[in-house]
């Protein structure tokens, strides 16, 4: 067994759930995240071979799974990429005032370019850097995005703060 | 804010993780890779509901055949040789092993192959099925005839295993039923130039496909706006030892499985070769025409 497989192989079993969570972040249900899973540790064995550096295994597997997540979508048109213009109108105005929207419908409410910046920053954990690879943007729109996306956020948690 | 992550956190943690997760780790882990494991037999009663048959199957279709043989030629054929079974409420298998008649020592020796094969895999699904109880399983593997002339028999093994989503191998052999040799995809060639034209039509071919659909097919190839680099896997060529099999129209077929180049719900692929693109690379024009 080869070095980089053993590694892979520990980072698959200690991460699993993780993997999980992130699928379904896109999905939102339990057939799809599978599939997204079996379809990314298909393509990661292939590729597999390629990767250099150990450190970077985790922000290479989340690239696949991420993309991986976004063609099903796609496919499914169950949701397409939001423009900035869209964005703005449809997120909620200052002036609106949601009480009852529980902090889960929060992070649902992003649109799925913001949610994953959150997701990843936050959740798994991942430098900004890493995103930027990951999501294959640069540096400064990682950030503009993460900025945006916690101010939606405050704004739609306005009613716990 | 930070309480408001670490709820949002929590939520996102909330999701129940399905046992499915784990046989598809397992599923997908290179075969060199997965841990050994014990394979312990009469473990149990379950033992006692198993259907173990290893007969050999004379079977109607069989019995024409010998009628067919005109007193010394021995027919090249194939037929089912073992049956192994397991039916119980969450894992069922069934496990079909080919046996091609046929008397050259490289045929023996493919019906050594089919055998051993068929053994390991009855082994390895008890294995792993016996650590996971609770998990609806299911294995059926089998053999087909694609493909049988005067020249030529093809037979395609396949092999489909279900855990939530399932997945189908398929592997093909060509078999020269006069000289009772298998064609392999090298000895059709003079050199490994084949490699390169095959692959390069093949995915102009994907490319097209993609384009046509709107991207609704979806191939592991890049040049389109529908599938980048950075996507993950891309296919770049064939390999020495790709699956094929040579049809009754003399054209070579060209094989993938499930995820080998595109996603799985694009299922097996097959390309079919014009022989114009082959031509300069064949050494003959026996099966290929």
């Amino acid at each position: 067994m080869k070095k980089i497989e053993k590694e892979f192989l520990q980072f698959i079993q200690e991460n699993k759930q993780r993997f999980y969570y992130f699928a379904y972040s896109y999905t939102k249900n339990e057939q799809d995240a599978l599939d997204v899973i079996q379809e990314s540790l298909h393509k990661a064995w292939k590729a597999l071979y390629k990767i250099k550096d150990i450190q970077s295994i985790k922000s290479w597997f989340y690239q696949i799974l991420a993309h991986t997540a976004i063609d099903l979508l796609r496919k499914q048109k169950r949701v397409g990429v939001m423009e900035d213009f869209q964005l703005e109108k449809l997120s909620p105005k200052q002036c609106d005032t949601y009480k009852d929207v529980d902090v889960e419908l929060a992070l649902n409410q992003l649109p799925i370019h913001l949610r994953e910046i959150v997701i990843l920053r936050y959740f798994e954990d991942l430098k900004l850097d890493d995103i930027a690879t990951i999501l294959n943007m640069p540096l400064s729109t990682v950030k503009t995005q993460l900025y945006r996306a916690l101010k939606l956020l405050k704004k739609q948690l306005k009613g716990d703060f | 804010m930070k309480d408001q992550l670490k709820q949002l956190e929590r939520e996102y943690e909330s999701v129940p993780v399905p046992a499915a997760l784990d046989e598809i780790i397992t599923q997908t882990t290179p075969r060199h890779l997965r841990m050994a494991k014990k394979i312990k037999w009469a473990a149990s009663s379950i033992i006692a509901t198993i259907l173990f048959t290893t007969t050999l199957n004379i079977s109607p279709a069989f019995a024409e055949n010998i009628a067919k043989i005109p007193g010394f030629d021995k027919v090249v054929d194939v037929l089912t040789f073992q049956r192994f079974e397991i039916n119980e409420p969450n894992r069922k298998a069934v496990i079909e092993v080919p046996h091609v008649t046929g008397d050259s020592a490289e045929l023996q020796a493919l019906n050594m192959r089919y055998e051993k094969k068929g053994k390991e895999l009855y082994a390895q699904f008890k294995a792993e099925t016996q650590k996971n109880m609770t998990a609806h399983t299911s294995i059926t593997t089998g053999y087909e005839t694609v493909v049988s002339t005067q020249q030529l028999l093809v037979v395609g093994d396949y092999y489909v295993n279900n855990v939530g989503s399932s997945s189908t191998t398929m592997h093909y052999i060509t078999i020269d039923k006069q000289k009772q040799l298998i064609v392999t995809l090298p000895s059709l060639f003079k050199n490994r130039g084949y490699q390169q034209a095959i692959s390069a039509y093949i995915k102009d071919e994907m490319r097209q496909r993609m384009i046509q659909s709107n991207g609704e097919e979806l191939y592991w190839v890049t040049g389109t706006e529908y599938y980048k680099k950075s996507d993950g896997y891309t296919f770049e060529k064939i390999s020495k030892k790709q699956n094929f099999y040579i049809n009754e129209h003399h054209k070579l077929v060209i094989c993938f499985d499930k995820y080998d180049v595109a996603p799985g719900a694009m299922g097996l692929q097959e390309f079919e070769i014009p022989t114009k693109i082959l031509k300069p690379y064949l050494l003959t024009n026996e099966y290929i025409k």
